[in-house]
């Protein structure tokens, strides 16, 4: 039994590509109101400060007044460099987490340089938000 | 005379090797893929007059002054090409590459040559990144391998990772700290499409 166990630990190990699930810190990298005043969103990304590779970030989006979670809404993340006129290649994933938290992964940072997600919210609510962002 | 925990400890550790060997497969596949057939790039040939589009590159243009906060007019990354040779998207350059074997879950390394359209001259300290993505939402493990430089205009990459079989595209990126604000910006792109068996 202990060694079958061994055995299966080692195969996990052999072959892990690493994805584990993303941390987010306490402290938001961007905090937002919108565009058109109906929303307030604050961005935590994981990594923090956002690096070259595969980044994550987590959108809680409440009302204006930053109190009450909007749940059920639609994000269109488009990452974006404006120095670039391009955004990325891959196009990211947008999961709700429920009180108002939207995980949103695939986003896959090659270059350096100055980055914004444009995000378009839609739902119960239409608003937009630009998040913005170096990376080293 | 061996003990039989010790012969059980023998046995289970050759089959976790095993299942390991078989899991990440670093050794070669009987049918490797590679490049996809399909018709040579042509866009960079004036559809008019057949002649050759070609567009000439100035360092200068890389950080222009004035240019900090500004936004480069939208352009996308063209199509990716058939083939083992063709132009960037912007026809700054011409580039070839090639591979080592293809297999799924096997490192590849790329190696990657480009030329300046308007002279023919190697395109030096281009700092080339490739990017390797099966689809928008299926990129790499890892998703950009960088290279090095050696001789002048050929890169030669990190071993980057195929996870799945299928037509993977992978994209050069070519001087991609320099800002693409004014048409002849050094920074270009251009990609090609693999099979992964």
């Amino acid at each position: 039994m202990k060694l079958r166990g061994v055995s299966a630990l080692s195969i996990a190990l052999g072959c892990t590509s690493g994805s584990a699930p993303p941390t987010f810190g306490t402290t938001p990298m961007a905090q937002l109101t919108g565009d058109a005043g109906a929303v307030h969103v604050d961005v935590y990304s994981a990594p923090d400060p956002v690096t070259r590779g595969n980044d994550e970030f987590r959108f809680v989006v409440t009302d204006a007044a930053g109190a009450a979670p909007l749940d059920g809404l639609t994000l269109d993340v488009v990452p974006w460099m404006p120095a670039m006129g391009h955004g990325t290649s891959t196009t990211p994933i947008v999961t709700a987490e429920g009180q108002g938290k939207y995980l949103v992964t695939n986003v896959v940072i090659v270059m350096g340089g100055d980055y914004q997600l444009r995000t378009k919210i839609s739902g119960a609510v239409t608003d937009s938000v630009t998040v913005s962002f170096s990376v080293l | 005379m061996l003990s039989r925990s010790f012969l059980a400890l023998i046995l289970v550790t050759s089959g976790a090797a095993a299942a390991i060997s078989v899991a990440c497969s670093n050794g070669t596949c009987t049918t490797p893929g590679g490049p996809v057939s399909g018709s040579p790039d042509t866009h960079c040939v004036d559809p008019d007059g057949g002649t050759a589009i070609v567009n000439p590159t100035s360092q200068a243009s890389c950080h222009p002054d004035g240019g900090a906060g500004a936004d480069a007019a939208p352009s996308d990354y063209g199509p990716a090409l058939y083939g083992v040779e063709g132009d960037d998207d912007d026809c700054k350059y011409h580039v070839k590459w090639s591979a080592t074997t293809v297999c799924e879950n096997q490192g590849v390394v790329f190696t990657f040559t480009a030329t300046n359209k308007v002279d023919g001259t190697p395109v030096t300290g281009a700092g080339v990144e490739t990017e390797l993505f099966l689809n928008p939402t299926h990129p790499a493990p890892t998703p950009f391998v960088t290279s090095t430089e050696g001789p002048p205009g050929t890169y030669t990459t990190q071993p980057g990772r195929f996870d799945a079989p299928g037509q993977w595209t992978v994209r050069f990126h070519l001087f991609e700290q320099c800002s693409d604000l004014l048409g002849d910006s050094p920074h270009g792109h251009v990609s090609f499409l693999v099979d992964v068996p």
